[in-house]
């Protein structure tokens, strides 16, 4: 699982079946220090609160579809929770050159 | 299975019902010689892992509900173990010769341990009828 910020929402009306009623989400994955890194997604809102500014944390692959009512769904990411609050260990500071 | 250190933790009230009572743990991916390989993940604790503690991660879906015992969580990321050292030529392949193990805090902790129960047992009177001590 990994942190995300959601950025926007998708709306599709012609869908496969198995995809009516999900909320689909644009996401930015981020790194501990919630800063963007890599490419944006599109994940389904497993928790059916989560909106554009939110952080989140998503989970990938197959787990995704067990999120949704019905886990046989083609959802490859899904987001699992709204975070409250990450909190590192005292020092862990981002810096420049961090992989 | 991967080797991480435990960085921080994540909070969050509201999430898929597989996750309610779990403790979430960001945890930084490290190669066997212990320094930071990039990246992270946010994994579900099962062995009561603490900051700063080099940890086994599992990153399998099918393994991970079976560790937590629960079928159909959208789970795929748990804290397997607490790892005490690493050794062995991966370890050492920056500096050869100069064996070196991961500095990690040496426990060993069972995983969910029960705490007895505070209250003794209540001793029930018979009902409707006169308990032993009266006829004492």
């Amino acid at each position: 699982m990994q942190l995300a910020r959601v950025i926007g929402t998708v709306v599709a009306t012609v869908k496969t079946p198995g995809l009516q009623g999900v909320k689909l989400l644009v996401i930015q994955p981020l790194d501990r220090h919630q800063r963007p890194v890599g490419g944006q997604l599109v994940a389904a809102d497993a928790v059916h609160m989560a909106g554009p500014g939110e952080l989140v944390y998503f989970v990938a692959a197959r787990e995704a579809a067990q999120a949704m009512p019905d886990p046989f769904v083609p959802v490859d990411h899904a987001i699992v929770g709204i975070v409250d609050a990450v909190s590192l260990l005292p020092g862990d500071e981002p810096v420049r050159d961090e992989p | 299975m991967k080797l991480g250190r435990v960085a921080g933790t994540v909070v969050s009230t509201i999430n898929a019902p597989a996750f309610d009572g779990r403790t979430l743990l960001l945890c930084d991916l490290l190669d066997p010689a212990g320094k930071r390989a990039g990246g992270y993940l946010i994994a579900v604790d099962s062995v009561g892992a603490g900051a700063g503690e080099t940890v086994l991660i599992l990153d399998e879906g099918t393994s991970a509900r079976q560790v937590l015992g629960a079928p159909g969580a959208p789970i795929r990321t748990v804290i397997v173990g607490i790892v005490d050292a690493v050794t062995g030529d991966a370890v050492t392949t920056e500096k050869p010769g100069t064996p070196r193990a991961i500095t990690g805090t040496a426990t060993t902790k069972e995983p969910h341990p029960k705490e007895p129960h505070p209250k003794e047992p209540r001793r029930r009177r018979h009902g409707g009828t006169r308990s032993d001590a009266d006829h004492g």
